[in-house]
């Protein structure tokens, strides 16, 4: 019997479990199985008889101890199973995402040694950022002019001039002196721009042996234009440098130099895989769809993000993912079709001679460029699809189907009215405003498998289904249900929330019976009849919905969880300048950003700014400490408070959820902390 | 043959969330309250006076403490602000004091200006009587399902841990603040690695540490009766 990792009731093997300093050895009957773990995790190995699933013993934990090392204890989960400690192993299935997370990340052809954990600055001089990438900007530019011709014809004249070897040994320099140089004026931006930059390492990898910087620090950018910029500049950087130092190199080193310089440009502009052309594509995306981008960028690939923007209707989203993808994948074609043209003749008469080496190296070459073209042909195929042929396909099909609406010859006005006061929403309304509405209303009678509402259109009517069926669909690309309605149901309450767009499919089932109300209509009747207030529950109650559903973080959860997290928490209206809460504070609640912005301060100091449908207050929560920070509202804001209690209970159920909420907890910890060093306190906080 | 044995580790790694918040110095609750040991005066802890007359502390945070006072020397009233004398290693200064409540023999007191200096002094001398606080029993050998080779286990999620001993003379192995000790009967503390025997002040904060552990064990409360007699006796010693 297969069971999820919540649901798994872990058995290790008869064994003993030796206690060491800060470490346990666990040992089975096989001395030469063992497993050494920190004593945080001695409460999970002892609980691991068989008896608890590890929902059980996540809450066993929490009970004892008031926190809980969701990540540790997952990881070594992990391992134990991956190391055949459970009896019961076979038991265990992974969802992806856990799996994703838990097993590491493959595909890097590198090998590093670090030597670094971070570089500080004393402080942040973006000015001088803004200089040093506008100069290395147009130097590159510069430097790019310095192409004496065609790239291929450099690479074939090199090919012919030298031995391969030479060749080769020579490219590998230039490759990790472009690199190094890379990295060396990444670590300089970053420096300047946000006064950080972590994992410094000696990396070996195809591109030659070189120093690296990482790229997390990028995080801290809070301006599009600082974050487009320094990708741009990593892109074309190994030009600025070929302009600035190219009357002091021979010929041969100078003609690899620019050969080197072309294929990084071309690999960095590549948005398939992780590269600057990627991140560039991210600070292109509106602020708004950051984070969404952020969470498929990290689980998936553009085309994914392409996928989710397209069926979201995020338009400006997935033309960005769109635009920059397909001309990638075009500019590839070309460089395939040029590769073909200059080396085909060549390769094609090796392949005709009695020799095997340079026939068989030949033939891999062939046999590379087949599966390029093939990858290439594949991608530009999908984007297209996602991207193009989607849309219009809806749009063409939604006119089609607008075509078989007609209007019904008799209405029952009084039978509507009953109809409408059975709905909540309705029933505080008089049967003479309810009459006005049903006038301004269009009422319409549609056939089987027709459109009634298409994701994307504006939305500025609510419908309610006064007979037949339909089916609503809601795909965000993560995430997809369907769900059949019957009379009386309303739907399209978005239009309530003037959010500009419907974000569901709806098709009629069977022969419907469906009535438009225009939202406008609707608040001016409430209005006059004084149910304003009951409509303004009606739109929280949609509002606290419609985030669960829609947030990158909670829309994984299942419905009876966001039901039990929606009927714990409370919604909390706090105008523009007002503290949520202070640094020290004892935290007792998760605060979810329904609407509004704000900004996150340590000592005083802004760290980081907030925008609608994040979250804030989870690390006093998880960590069981009190607030890192002090959090004050940028405009009026509105908030949905959950209690620490609801909010465990929910993790505890989606042990996935958990991890992320640790991870992202921990990354912002570590932000403050960071913070908490540079800034001295002003004052005792205790 | 133990080159043979292939052990693979799971380490936490250093930065995540509670290691992180432990680097932050915030503690779990705002004032916690670390008790005195029973015999021994240790880590430099204030001690508490009223007019001349020393109290026993058995409880301080940096909002208060909880005084023993069998002889009524405070009175029975609640409410009532007092001067207390409180003696740091630096020197004795007055501060004042408000009686919260009562219960038997203890009174619970407010201080009402302890300065912000004190205040931070006091947080570091409480330092290791918290982490004390946080210890939880994971199990011991009786009911643990896989065997534990060791009397009992207790652990915090500050990575600090005890291991009770089922060894004759080997009592215990502490360790407590990235520090490793081990434990014999009726000797000195040992740190691990060879390091020699600890110092005393090492001893002080083993003390403090095994004094507010919550829900001490029997083992546990003689090993620790243990350690204050050591520092009795050498304080004695050093006296004579």
């Amino acid at each position: 019997m297969n069971s999820s990792l919540e649901s798994f009731c872990p058995r290790l093997r008869p064994g003993r479990v030796i206690p060491q300093g800060s470490r346990i050895i666990f040992e089975t009957d096989n001395p030469y199985n063992q497993i050494v773990l920190p004593t945080a995790l001695a409460d999970l190995i002892l609980l691991c008889g068989g008896q608890f699933s590890v929902r059980q013993i996540v809450e066993k934990i929490y009970q004892k101890q008031g926190a809980v090392p969701f990540k540790s204890i997952l990881r070594a989960i992990h391992v134990l199973h991956q190391g055949g400690f459970f009896e019961n192993g076979n038991e265990l299935t992974l969802n992806s995402h856990l799996r994703s997370w838990m097993e590491p990340r493959g595909g890097h052809w590198n090998l590093s040694w670090r030597f670094g954990q971070r570089i500080l600055a004393d402080r942040r001089a973006p000015v001088a950022f803004y200089a040093v990438t506008m100069i290395l900007l147009v130097t590159s530019l510069f430097g790019m002019q310095e192409m004496p011709g065609h790239p291929l014809s450099l690479l074939r004249e090199l090919f012919v001039k030298g031995a391969v070897a030479d060749v080769i040994v020579r490219f590998l320099i230039c490759s990790s002196i472009v690199q190094s140089v890379r990295h060396v004026f990444r670590a300089i931006q970053l420096l300047l721009l946000t006064g950080k930059a972590y994992n410094v390492a000696l990396r070996l990898s195809p591109w030659g042996l070189y120093l690296h910087v990482g790229d997390e620090a990028t995080d801290l950018f809070e301006n599009r234009l600082y974050t487009a910029m320094f990708h741009l500049s990593q892109i074309v950087i190994g030009w600025a440098g070929l302009f600035a130092f190219s009357s002091l190199l021979s010929e041969p080193w100078w003609q690899t130099l620019m050969i080197v310089n072309c294929l990084v440009t071309f690999w960095e502009l590549n948005p398939f895989v992780n590269s600057e052309g990627l991140r560039l594509t991210q600070a292109l995306i509106l602020p708004t769809e950051r984070e969404i981008a952020s969470w498929h960028f990290e689980t998936s690939h553009i085309l994914k993000s392409i996928n989710a923007g397209a069926s979201r209707q995020d338009q400006d989203f997935a033309r960005i993912c769109a635009a920059w993808g397909s001309s990638w994948l075009l500019f590839s074609f070309a460089v395939l079709l040029q590769l073909a043209a200059h080396f085909g003749p060549g390769v094609l008469s090796v392949i005709g001679r009695e020799q095997w080496i340079p026939t068989g190296f030949a033939l891999a070459g062939v046999a590379l460029w087949f599966i390029a073209l093939y990858s290439v042909s594949q991608a530009f195929v999908e984007t297209i699809i996602l991207s193009v042929m989607r849309p219009w396909w809806s749009r063409v099909t939604g006119r089609l189907f607008e075509s078989w609406r007609r209007r019904p010859s008799v209405i029952d006005q009084s039978g509507i009215v009953a109809q409408l006061q059975d709905l909540p929403l309705f029933s505080h309304f008089h049967e003479k405003h309810l009459m006005r509405i049903i006038e301004a209303s269009e009422i319409t009678d549609l056939p089987d498998r027709t459109y009634v509402a298409h994701s994307g259109e504006p939305a500025n009517e609510l419908f309610i289904l006064l007979a037949g069926e339909v089916c609503v669909t809601y795909n965000s690309g993560l995430k997809k249900w369907d769900t059949v309605l019957g009379p009386v149901s309303i739907f399209g309450e978005s239009a309530l929330l003037d959010v500009g767009a419907q974000s569901l499919e709806v098709v009629t089932k069977a022969a419907s019976r469906i009535m438009e109300i225009p939202v406008k209509k609707i608040r001016e009747i409430a209005r006059e009849s004084h149910s304003i207030r009951e409509l303004e529950d009606f739109r929280n109650a949609i509002l606290v919905n419609q985030f669960f559903t829609s947030s990158p973080v909670f829309r994984t959860l299942s419905q009876s969880s966001i039901d039990f997290l929606s009927n714990r928490g409370a919604l909390e209206y706090l105008d523009h300048g007002q503290i949520v809460f202070r640094q020290g504070d004892t935290g007792d609640c998760l605060y979810l950003l329904m609407r509004g912005s704000v900004d996150v301060q340590v000592h005083g100091m802004h760290v980081s700014q907030l925008n609608q449908g994040s979250y804030f207050g989870e690390i006093a929560l998880i960590a069981n400490i009190p607030r890192t920070a002090t959090v004050c509202t940028r405009e009026p804001c509105v908030f949905f408070k959950i209690s620490a209690d609801a909010f465990w209970d929910v993790l505890v159920q989606n042990l996935d959820l958990a991890v992320f909420i640790e991870t992202i907890s921990e990354n912002r910890l570590r932000e403050d902390l960071e913070m908490a060093a540079i800034v001295r306190p002003t004052g005792s906080d205790s | 043959m133990f080159w043979r044995k292939k052990k693979s580790v799971v380490e936490s790694p250093a930065n995540d969330l509670l290691s992180l918040a432990a680097r932050l110095g915030v503690e779990r609750r705002l004032q916690v309250r670390v008790r005195y040991p029973n015999q021994a005066h240790v880590c430099k802890l204030p001690e508490v006076g009223f007019n001349g007359h020393k109290f026993h502390v058995q409880d301080i945070s940096i909002g208060g403490c909880c005084l023993l006072d069998p002889q009524l020397i405070l009175g029975p009233a609640i409410g009532v602000e007092i001067k207390l004398d409180m003696t740091w290693t630096t020197g004795t200064e007055k501060i004042d004091g408000r009686i919260v409540s009562r219960a038997d023999e203890r009174r619970h007191i407010q201080f009402l200006n302890l300065g912000e200096k004190r205040q931070e002094l006091l947080k570091r001398f409480m330092a290791y009587g918290v982490r004390g606080l946080s210890m939880r029993c994971n199990g011991t050998s009786a009911e643990s399902a896989p065997n534990l080779m060791a009397a009992e286990l207790w652990s915090s999620l500050q990575g600090d841990s005890i291991i009770v001993e089922r060894d004759m003379h080997r009592l215990a192995q502490i360790q407590v603040a990235g520090e490793l000790f081990l434990l014999f009967k009726e000797a000195w503390p040992v740190r691990s690695g060879g390091l020699g025997t600890c110092s005393k002040i090492e001893l002080e904060q083993l003390i403090l540490f095994l004094t507010n552990v919550p829900k001490l064990s029997d083992p546990l409360k003689a090993i620790l009766a243990g350690l204050e007699d050591l520092l009795f006796s050498s304080e004695l010693g050093e006296k004579k």
